[in-house]
Formats: C-alpha cells, sequence, structure tokens
C-alpha cells in the first residue's frame, strides 16, 4: 500500500541528492530506488529497498510514492483542517487546499505548539470553500503527484455553523434565533443581515466574484479607475 | 525543572505528560474539542484543555488533537473516528475531572486492555536461558540434566581437580 508522510526536517530534495550520489556506488538496488526518488517517479511496492528507504518522508506538497513492505496495513489518516482561499499560482483544479494544525512537541522545553502544513484534497465536486472545516481523508493511492488526500465531509462551513449538540444554527458564539430575539428587543435593523433569506455562500461567483479562479494578486492602486476586477486582495 | 517559566509549568514535564490516563482507542483519529474563552459552562472544558491536551496528544501521538474556539455556545469534544463516524460528548456545565472520567469510559482503552498490551509488548526472553535474572538459576534444576553438584558430587572420572592432580 502507498503511503506518504511528511518530511522530517533534515531531509530536502537536495539532501536526498547528495545521499544518493554518495551511496550510488554501494548498491546498484539501493541506488536505483533512490534515483527514482529524486526523479520524483513511482517506486514499486514491496520492495526490500523501499523498506530501507521508506524513512525518507518528504514533504505533503512534493510527496513521493513510497510505499512499505507488503504485512503493514496502512489506515487511511483521516484530519480535520481549514480550506484556504484560491491562491493564484498556488490552487490545482478539483483540489482544495487544506491546512492541517498539528501540535508538535518541543523536546527541549516539552511544550505543544501548533504546526501547520498544507495539503491538497481532491474535491471534485468543488463542494469546499474557503474558511470551511474539512475533515480530509489519506488517499490509499496518489492522485497526482500533489494530490495525495481526499475531502469527506465540511464539517463546519464557513459562517453557517450548526450547532451538533442541539443541532440550531449559530454565529460567533451564539444561538441566531438568540441574536434575533436580542436584535427585535433593540430594534431590527433593517439593513442587517438577513440569514434566513440571505442566497447561498458563492452566488456572486462568475459574477462579481472571480477569487476561486486563477487570479493575480491587486497591483498597487494608483487612481480611482484602475479598478482591477479579477484582482485578488491577499 | 528547567525552563519553568509561565503559568503552571508542572505541565511541561516529562512526568506529567508521560502521567496522562487516557489512552484513545486504535480507531479515533481526530480528537477536537469546542470551547469559549469565556462563559462559566466552558470552564470545565477550559481546565481540561489547559491540563489535560498535551497528556492527551502525548499518550497519542497518532491522533490529531485540535482546539477550536468562540465557534459554539456550548462546549463538546468530537472525536472522528477511521470508520466515517464521530463521538460526539457535551461537556456543557462539567469538570475537568467528569470530563476526564466520562472520555475514559467512552472512547479510551480500558485498564484490562492496556495491561494485556503491555505484557504483549515486553521483550520476553528466551525461556530456555538460564542464570542471573532468568527464570532458572541452573540447568541442574531441569529433570534429565546433570544434578547439582553441591547436592550430589560428580563421579571422580569427571572432577577436574581428581583427573589433573599430580598427587
Amino acid at each position: 500500500m502507498a503511503v506518504t508522510r511528511r518530511l522530517h526536517k533534515y531531509y530536502t530534495v537536495s539532501f536526498l541528492k547528495k545521499w544518493y550520489v554518495s551511496h550510488q556506488r554501494l548498491c546498484s538496488w539501493f541506488s536505483e530506488i533512490a534515483a527514482k526518488i529524486v526523479k520524483k517517479e513511482e517506486v514499486e511496492e514491496e520492495s526490500h529497498a523501499n523498506s530501507v528507504l521508506c524513512w525518507f518522508t518528504t514533504d505533503s506538497v512534493q510527496s513521493y510514492n513510497l510505499s512499505f513492505v507488503s504485512g503493514m496495513a496502512s489506515k487511511a489518516v483521516r484530519l480535520l483542517g481549514r480550506c484556504l482561499p484560491f491562491f493564484p499560482g498556488k490552487s490545482i483544479p478539483n483540489a482544495t487546499r487544506v491546512q492541517i494544525r498539528e501540535l508538535e512537541l518541543d523536546e527541549t522545553i516539552n511544550m505543544y505548539f501548533p504546526k501547520d502544513t498544507t495539503f491538497f484534497a481532491h474535491d471534485p465536486g468543488q463542494v469546499c470553500k474557503p474558511g470551511d472545516i474539512v475533515l480530509i481523508s489519506s488517499l490509499p493511492q496518489k492522485l497526482t503527484p500533489l494530490i495525495e488526500h481526499e475531502v469527506l465531509k465540511v464539517v463546519y462551513p464557513f459562517g453557517d455553523i450548526t450547532d451538533p449538540i442541539t443541532g440550531k444554527k449559530v454565529m460567533n458564539a451564539m444561538y441566531r434565533e438568540d441574536i434575533e430575539f436580542i436584535s427585535e428587543m433593540y430594534g431590527k435593523n433593517e439593513k442587517g443581515f438577513d440569514y434566513e433569506n440571505a442566497p447561498e455562500r458563492g452566488w456572486q461567483e462568475d459574477k462579481k466574484d472571480f477569487s476561486h479562479k486563477q487570479s493575480y494578486r491587486r497591483f498597487q492602486v494608483y487612481d480611482k479607475e484602475d479598478k482591477q476586477p479579477y484582482a485578488v486582495d491577499y | 525543572m528547567p525552563f519553568m517559566k509561565g503559568i503552571a509549568p508542572i505541565r511541561r514535564t516529562v512526568q506529567y505528560l508521560q502521567s496522562g490516563k487516557l489512552s484513545l482507542k486504535d480507531r479515533v483519529q481526530v480528537f477536537s474539542v469546542h470551547y469559549n474563552r469565556l462563559g462559566e459552562n466552558h470552564q470545565g472544558a477550559r481546565d481540561f484543555v489547559f491540563w489535560n491536551l498535551p497528556k492527551v496528544q502525548y499518550q497519542n501521538p497518532q491522533v490529531q488533537v485540535v482546539t477550536f474556539k468562540e465557534m459554539t455556545p456550548t462546549p463538546f469534544i468530537r472525536c472522528y473516528l477511521d470508520s466515517g463516524d464521530d463521538v460526539l460528548i457535551d461537556v456543557d456545565n462539567k469538570s475537568k475531572e467528569e470530563i476526564e472520567s466520562h472520555l475514559k469510559l467512552v472512547i479510551c482503552k480500558s485498564d484490562e486492555l492496556l495491561a494485556k498490551e503491555a505484557i504483549a509488548q515486553e521483550k520476553k526472553d528466551n525461556e530456555a536461558n538460564f542464570g542471573y535474572g532468568c527464570q532458572r538459576h541452573c540447568i541442574c534444576e531441569m529433570p534429565g540434566q546433570v544434578p547439582c553438584s553441591a547436592v550430589c558430587p560428580l563421579p571422580n572420572h569427571m572432577r577436574g581437580k581428581l583427573r589433573f592432580s599430580t598427587d
């Protein structure tokens, strides 16, 4: 089964290349596999060399298809992450960028610090929107060299969170019905956001909102006429 | 305790981290806690995150431990299993101890299971070995072997001191 893991901080592609060169003469089968890793080619499963080299884990975005010797059942790893916005030059079609926050132990002070990693999750239906909390699962085999995970479900859509315990809609740690009640007591603002009648998120896509498409970061605006409608503000 | 600065630095000792009692079941892959910064009903959840979350992560390094703040009015813990289901645990108005004991019942390995796993993990030495620290002190304890020379002396032709004596 193909399993990919994150990079050990010391092992970069350049290190792997140097390591491969230094070991080239030691063992031919060893170096063959290493060469394939360096060239980002797929490595066969159930290879003895693989099991030796499997500890050269790779970065999540540039991951290689290293597989373990059979006998080790690789369980699909599920992770909870936040969808990142479409970024020009980084986003790819049919996949959302998901940021996973994990805790990493600092050995010197024995304290856990949050560490973010970004994965591409296969999302053919474009279900995910930036800011959603989604559950992703690692694929048994990489779909593309970049996509190793798939989106299982959107757990908390951005701005439209349902409290799982009561089933009621929630906004900013308050029930929406409480917000409405309080606003009615004070006097309802007609210009205020109407949750019930508001259209679904993404209704302006392809009309005024083009941030889901490949775009560019907004250039410096020098005059009012330079509107740059297809620019992205982050 | 080196670098013992900050609030409750005891949390940053190895002995503290190793003393965690919540060993989550293998099915659990994500352990998420939702709580707020304010609100008395969240105090138990806040205490749990402050005191126990590092222990949980230390005991279960393969689980993604994640917290969400200011998302819902009531605190809860949600564990995502490998089968696709999720376990929802309401911790509204519960104290840290209540949360811990409830989690132990619901999604943690029982003490019996942990004991069994500990036994299975112990490296068993070869039972055939004898000597200091082994099951048998001497080979003479096994029936069929030469009996203990302290109890039953060897015959003279097998004793070096009588075979090679120059008397």
